[in-house]
């Protein structure tokens, strides 16, 4: 903490007054590239129907302004940051804004414009922060943000052109470029600073500024024409590195709850502690498929179908919590003791007895320090009503309003529109075959109404949680079931 | 009496007294390759991980109710990297034998023995290289190092295995009784010395041999004393894995050829004079195999074609084949009902000496690491003066 503390005082702390202004402008130099037209191989009839969809990757106006350049000060903390609400839309099969800065605690409300499925993916560094299904016009979602860093978007949903980023700052001193490359941070305390500027495919450029009590800052920022970037590139705002003081009851060794805490502070202990608890059951009855270090790399991978979870990027599929929110440790266990059907992974129920499985499950969270934050919490799933002809017919109007075609065909056989789908590991995915009967999710319907409600993190397949309630959510899980008709003679056969 | 008495020893040492191998039906049903269950890249032996604490725990037994405490918290691997493990069989048979013509009637024949009784020994000194050894009581041993030149590298692998090994042929049936196995000198005892590189491609196993071509455990070659040339075993087995996953299916072939071997194959025994078979033999084995999964059922399939080429004396060639196959129904988990067919020809010349045996077994697996399996099988044979035989065989299998 002191040293923490320490750091803190060396920093420029940036007071909020009205202040002087850094005025600028970001341009390109070299030749204005014209903008490359996307050809949407995927609902043509409203994806660019109204205008074409041309790609935003470099937007380049007259006299070089460069748009889309998200401009922040870095190395500077802020005590009580403005938080302003952001928007985005989805309209043209578009995320507009294309890149947007937004402080850190804001809230962004997401809206759908376009009559076609889309879903809106946010990773950041890869991970899933959510993936909210959107599939009608006028939906409106809202989503806070708090970690800082670029939240890259995606639509899963067939839609493989559209990309936009949300650069989330831990202050309010940030400006994204419009067309005309102009851009003002106001407010800005006088002294020196470190401006960094951001652009997805031409880089990272740092000015430094030195802003005066009246006339405040004037830059230029300059990105040179040169091959673009393959990815986005990382932005670093240089905060000072938050030091962890041990927790007064961390001292002590062997009192850990099986619950995390949630407490930042205690998690080193925690976590070395349900180590050094589930080392011996993890390597005995998981490491050869998830590896010794939880990377999903154990020694029989090659000789398997599946690929076994990654648990030290903290995602996980069978969740009761939100989406991109972290399992509960209720969810990790019923995982271990249902297995997951129709996969390699195993049901242990029948060689763990409860307790196992639980230090198991705590075990799994000690990989990924996103459990430092504590794990998510569950949403109530509501008393099943039993499966009526009347419920199955409401469910087949939302599985059709909800356009879930577009991922899994219309009749749930997976030969929906959107094939070339990737997980959040990089990997090939492919929606399930409803049809058969077998589901990831568990056996039971609350199984499949938690997954529409919660969606499975890493992967495309959305929540729902915001667009449908209660009677309509299991209304859709019974239409889910009766797409799979009895199978007596697969059963008899014993066929997958 | 005598002939009954012969008949079981017969059966015991031609290896009912079957040895630490695999069970081809497992891959089958899996679609998987040996390496996912076995240490050794062809199958049989120490079991790694999975085999021993996934496959045979959570696959294999018939469903039961929820664990209460650790009971069945075993584990074979005794510290990091050494693994041991172990397989014991032990049985009770019982057999009779038509009456040829013109001999004195023989009553049946009971006896209770010990099938199997091996320890493994896995020593994984790194990631790269480790040390395989298996002692069995009556099945001699094997013992090799065995490196892996790229762990890590996904489905992509080299071995190199040096020792005292079986070398890679056709299926490794745990049973070595079989037409395919033992009948053409695959038994328990024939481990050879010598080196293996297997190249696993993905999909294709390409497993290459260098062995002395001794049977019988010989850890030397004493093959070939009159005659300095080249004459080791150059064995070379492919297994290429097809099919949708409700549908696996393997398909491989593979070479053995032994130059200037001084026995004939077990396969001509009786067929050969003694003498000439001393002068030396160019031995030719030749198999093909196939593994099929579909739902509940597996199908095994190994036909092996044996040429022997008499440098001196009588017979001058001799051709013969086998078959074994085996059709599995996983009646419910844990619950397998077996038929198998087998077929051996010693001598294509003149079908007058060839054989027919099959099979009909329940096998059951009540618990982790245990089976138990209840086998009726009927041999019937072309010559009269052999006569027909039937065996009943019962065993508990542990292994661990
Ligand atoms: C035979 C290989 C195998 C073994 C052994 C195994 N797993 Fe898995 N596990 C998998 C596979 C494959 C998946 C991914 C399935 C999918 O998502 O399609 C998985 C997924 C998981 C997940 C992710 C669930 C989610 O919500 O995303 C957890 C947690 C997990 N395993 C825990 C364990 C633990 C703990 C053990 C040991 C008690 C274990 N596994 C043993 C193969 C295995
Ligand atoms: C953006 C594409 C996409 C959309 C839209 C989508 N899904 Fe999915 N869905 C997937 C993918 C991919 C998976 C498979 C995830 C996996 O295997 O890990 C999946 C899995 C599922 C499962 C889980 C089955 C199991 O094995 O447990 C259900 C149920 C499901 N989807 C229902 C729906 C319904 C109902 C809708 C519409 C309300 C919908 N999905 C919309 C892509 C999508």
């Amino acid at each position: 903490m002191r040293a923490g503390l320490i750091l803190l005082c060396l920093l420029p702390e940036v007071a909020l007054a009205a202040g002087p202004t850094i005025r600028g402008r970001v341009r390109y130099q070299g030749p204005a590239p014209t903008p490359a037209q996307v050809d949407p191989s995927v609902n043509p009839d409203v994806c660019g129907r109204k205008k074409p969809i041309l790609s935003e990757q470099l937007v380049v106006g007259p006299e070089g302004a460069l748009a889309n350049v998200a401009v922040v000060l870095v190395g500077i903390t802020e005590r009580a940051p403005t938080r302003t609400p952001a928007q985005l839309t989805q309209r043209n099969c578009v995320f507009v804004p294309h890149i947007q800065t937004i402080t850190a605690g804001s809230t962004i409300q997401i809206s759908n414009d376009d009559p076609v499925v889309h879903n809106v993916h946010a990773r950041l560094a890869g991970e899933t922060l959510f993936n909210l299904g959107m599939p009608l016009a006028g939906t409106r979602l809202n989503r806070r943000l708090d970690r800082p860093g670029v939240v890259e978007l995606s639509c899963d949903s067939g839609h493989v052109w559209m990309q936009a980023s949300l650069i989330v700052v831990p202050h309010s001193y940030h400006a994204t470029t419009p067309a005309d490359g102009w851009f003002v941070i106001p407010d800005v305390t006088p002294g020196r600073y470190r401006l960094r500027a951001w652009h997805e495919r031409l880089g990272v450029q740092e000015v430094e500024v030195v802003v005066e009590p009246e006339r405040g800052a004037e830059v230029e920022i300059v990105f040179a024409a040169g091959p673009l970037l393959e990815e986005a590139p990382v932005l670093s705002f240089d905060l000072p590195a938050t030091a962890v003081a041990p927790g007064p009851e961390s001292e002590g060794e062997g009192a850990v709850e099986l619950h995390p805490s949630g407490r930042t502070d205690r998690w080193p202990a925690e976590r070395d502690a349900a180590r050094a608890a589930g080392l011996g059951l993890y390597r005995q009855h998981c490491a050869t498929c998830h590896g010794e270090a939880g990377d999903g790399a154990g020694e029989s991978v090659p000789f398997l179908h599946d690929r076994p979870r990654n648990f030290t990027r903290g995602e996980f599929k069978f969740r009761s919590t939100r989406s991109g929110d972290l399992p509960t440790i209720e969810d990790l266990v019923r995982t271990l003791t249902v297995g997951i059907p129709g996969t390699e992974m195993p049901s242990f129920r029948r060689v763990l007895p409860p307790r196992d499985r639980a230090i198991l499950a705590r075990y799994v969270m000690s990989y990924s320090d996103r459990f430092a934050r504590g794990p998510g919490v569950s949403i109530p799933i509501p008393e099943a009503p039993p499966s009526t002809p009347a419920l199955i017919a409401q469910g087949q109007k939302t599985w059709v309003r909800l356009k879930c075609a577009q991922c899994h065909g219309q009749g749930g056989e997976a030969d929906g529109v959107s094939k070339q789908m990737v997980d959040d590991f990089g990997h090939a995915i492919t929606a399930p075959d409803l049809t058969r009967g077998i589901y990831k999710s568990g056996p039971e319907p609350k199984d499949l109404y938690r997954t529409l409600v919660t969606g499975l993190s890493g992967t495309p397949m959305p929540a729902f949680a915001e667009l449908l309630g209660p009677d309509q959510l299991w209304a859709l899980v019974h239409y889910l079931r009766s797409l799979a008709p009895p199978r007596p003679v697969s059963d008899l056969l014993g066929l997958p | 009496m005598k002939s009954a008495t012969v008949m079981v020893w017969v059966i015991l040492g031609g290896a009912w007294a079957s040895e630490a191998d695999a069970l081809p039906r497992f891959s089958a049903r899996t679609g998987a390759e040996c390496r996912l269950c076995h240490v050794s890249p062809s199958g049989g032996g120490v079991r790694t991980r999975y085999g021993s604490q996934i496959f045979q725990r959570l696959a294999l037994p018939i469903g039961g109710g929820e664990a209460t405490d650790q009971d069945w918290a075993f584990s074979g691997q005794v510290m990091d990297g050494l693994t041991l493990g172990g397989d014991l069989r032990g049985a009770y048979l019982y057999s009779t034998t038509t009456t040829p013509e013109g001999q004195a009637p023989s009553p049946g024949s009971s006896t209770f023995f010990l099938m199997q009784a091996d320890l493994y020994a896995a020593a994984h000194l790194s990631r790269h290289f480790s040390i395989v050894l298996d002692l069995g009581v009556y099945s001699g041993f094997e013992a090799y190092l065995l490196f892996s030149l790229a762990p890590d590298a996904g489905g992509y692998d080299l071995h190199l295995r040096v020792g005292h090994f079986q070398p890679s042929f056709g299926l490794r049936d745990v049973n070595h009784d079989l037409y395919t196995r033992g009948a053409v000198g695959f038994g328990p005892t024939d481990r050879d010395t010598g080196l293996e590189l297997t190249g696993l491609f993905g999909p294709l196993t390409v497993a290459l041999s260098l062995v002395n071509g001794t049977f019988n455990d010989a850890v030397v070659d004493r093959n070939g004393a009159q005659d300095r040339k080249f004459e080791k075993a150059l064995a070379l087995r492919t297994n290429l894995h097809l099919g949708p996953r409700w549908l696996p299916i393997q398909v491989g072939a593979s070479i053995y050829y032994n130059p200037n071997v001084d026995s004939p194959n077990p396969l001509f025994t009786g067929l050969v004079d003694p003498n000439s078979a001393a002068q030396g033999v160019d031995e030719l084995r030749l198999s093909a195999h196939a593994l099929v999964g579909f739902g509940r059922f597996t199908y095994q399939a190994e036909w092996v074609f044996v040429q022997d080429q008499f440098a001196v004396g009588a017979p001058g060639r001799l051709r013969g084949y086998t078959s074994a196959q085996e059709l599995g129904a996983r009646i419910i988990d844990g619950l397998d009902l077996l038929g198998t067919f087998e077929f051996q020809e010693p001598d294509v010349s003149l079908i007058d000496d060839g054989a027919l045996r099959f099979g009909v077994a329940l096998e059951i697996f009540p618990l982790p690491y245990l089976d138990l399996r209840l086998m009726v099988r009927r041999a019937l044979y072309a010559q009269p003066q052999r006569g027909d035989g039937t065996d009943v065989l019962c065993f508990a299998h542990g292994a661990f």
